[in-house]
């Protein structure tokens, strides 16, 4: 197949107006009953909800074919590996098309950041063209911030549907390894996991972030990191990333080489234990 | 005003006692060309000790840069120690076209550091700073582009075509092209000019004035041969938006241009770029 499909940015309009009815009408109502009547709704017309132009981002039209009709084959505690997996599919690597636009020499490539950074686009993908799959995946939530983006900010990126699958292979992308997404597999360690480290200020630097999740990764850390409780009875890992954005508030992390971040998170570790 | 937390987190401006010296900044550049965002500034120190670290190395002035939610980036001074200055390719930031600029003064190596400025009993304290560890700080520069670079590097419907000088224009005040994928409108240089100070200062009033001669040419040519265009992306573009397939006469001609133009949304040009509305409401 190998088709592409062309991806549009809704009117801004359009998004609050579909905002609105949701907060208006979906009271104890799930996200489920809301994106198959707007399908029902504008569905058919969405082109006219659309802003005019061509957005110039793709999605390989056999990934949305498995995105929205694959059923989900994971128990409830699991479904961390659903989201790794479909982060995988989303994001355009030498193998894997994902969402992409074209350069210059005609190659698919992955998205820049300001196309990255367009809500407008995501909310078109979490609310009608990916919106079967999000029905799957968050179809009993209630939260709005599963299926809408009004702001720029990692809280809604870590937890919009769609881009929180995108965003967690972005930042784990080490344009340096042959594979590229090894670190992507630690990031979706755990759902929790994931959360606590693209959440905060610090997933700003991707660089170092990189050193982080290549640091978590070592096998004797992940032990310590994931399977060890806290005083306070939550994974160490908590604790960590607390440390390292506390760390990241009196140096500039930012600056720092592999060799200085790993130094500052050996410390930290031990710090936790 | 001067903020000094000196060294951080151990001293900070609270305990006042920096309040005779000044670290302050001045934003000297600021400019987006060509696609590169440009910035510049310069830093002016008074306090002794840390100016003597700075001109041995051990210091150093940066600006720390957040587009937030996804860079932080630290841009050094270099060739002049007061000086920092760095270029940001457009494509890098997010949409939002938001900076937010915090001045530092960070360590170069690791180094003991006593401040006999500081008040009692801090003054006979020396500690012990890491590379990288922050000594200053100043309050934070925010900076947000009104304008910028569109999302879409897209097809436009229209395109405008700047003429060479003396080049002009053989029908008229515009030439218009129907026959690629776009609207293609070739100006003479001093209306393209023209046009893009226009539009700097008010899009919707140039769409008004200068969209609706291009689209009443283009739909009255449409519905006179309609088979050439209906395959042509700005003919599809338009139809998915407004619906011009529909349209056979001069009246429904006007009917749709009014209903184009009143769209709130509809921004056809490329040659000025602006940026898209964003929500900030919750």
């Amino acid at each position: 197949m190998n088709n592409k499909e062309n991806i549009y940015a809704l009117k801004p309009d359009f998004i609050n107006l579909l905002y609105n009815d949701y907060l208006e009408n979906y009271q104890n109502k799930k996200i489920k009953d809301f994106l198959i009547d707007i399908n029902e709704k504008y569905g058919n017309d969405i082109l006219s909800y659309c802003v005019p132009g061509d957005t110039k981002i793709f999605l390989d039209d056999e990934i949305r074919y498995v995105m929205n009709t694959t059923p989900n084959k994971y128990s409830k505690k699991q479904l961390y590996l659903w989201d790794y997996e479909y982060s995988k599919l989303i994001y355009t690597t030498n193998t894997n098309p994902g969402i992409y636009r074209f350069n210059t020499q005609n190659e698919k490539v992955p998205i820049n950041t300001i196309q990255a950074t367009d809500w407008r686009i995501w909310n078109y993908l979490s609310l009608f063209k990916l919106h079967k799959y999000v029905i799957k995946r968050w179809g009993e939530s209630e939260d709005p911030v599963r299926i809408f983006i009004r702001k720029l900010g990692n809280g809604n990126f870590s937890r919009h549907s769609i881009l929180r699958l995108y965003w967690t292979a972005e930042i784990s992308n080490d344009i340096n390894r042959e594979k590229k997404l090894e670190f992507l597999e630690t990031l979706w360690r755990d759902e929790d996991f994931m959360t606590q480290v693209t959440e905060r200020s610090t997933a700003n630097m991707k660089e170092q972030i990189l050193y982080f999740l290549e640091f978590c990764s070592n096998p004797d850390n992940e032990i310590i990191l994931f399977k060890t409780k806290s005083r306070k009875g939550y994974p160490i890992y908590r604790e960590f990333i607390k440390l390292f954005l506390a760390d990241s508030n009196i140096s500039t992390i930012s600056n720092c080489n592999k060799d200085e971040v790993f130094e500052i998170l050996t410390e930290n570790l031990n710090a936790c234990l | 005003m001067a903020i000094f937390n000196n060294p951080f987190p151990v001293l900070d401006n609270s305990f006042g006692n920096f309040s005779n010296y000044q670290f302050s900044v001045e934003c000297i550049s600021s400019k987006v060309e060509n696609g590169i965002y440009s910035f510049g500034f310069k830093s002016a120190i008074n306090e002794p000790i840390i100016l003597d670290l700075i001109e041995n190395k051990k210091v150093c002035f940066c600006i720390q840069l957040d587009c937030k939610p996804f860079i932080r980036k630290i841009y050094k001074a270099e060739d002049l120690y007061d000086e920092v200055t760095f270029e940001i390719n457009y494509e890098d930031i997010p949409s939002n076209f938001y900076f937010e600029f915090t001045p530092l003064l960070i360590t170069e190596t690791a180094l003991d550091y006593k401040n006999e400025n500081a008040d009692t009993p801090i003054c006979n304290y020396t500690f012990k700073l890491q590379r990288n560890q922050i000594i200053g700080s100043h309050s934070s520069l925010k900076i947000s582009f009104e304008t910028g670079y569109e999302t879409f590097e897209s097809s436009p419907i229209i395109k405008f075509v700047r003429l060479n000088p003396p080049e002009k224009p053989k029908n008229g005040s515009m030439d218009i092209r129907l026959d690629l994928p776009y609207i293609k409108v070739s100006v003479s240089s001093e209306d393209f000019d023209l046009f893009t100070k226009v539009n700097s200062l008010e899009s919707k009033l140039l769409d008004t004035v200068v969209t609706f001669p291009i689209l009443q040419y283009t739909l009255h040519e449409f519905i006179n041969d309609k088979d050439s265009y209906l395959e042509k992306e700005w003919a599809q573009n338009l139809n998915n938006q407004f619906n011009i397939f529909d349209i056979n006469d001069s009246d429904e001609i006007l009917n749709a241009i009014h209903y184009i133009l009143k769209s709130p949304h509809s921004s056809f040009f490329d040659f000025y770029i602006k940026k898209y509305e964003t929500n900030t409401n919750d």
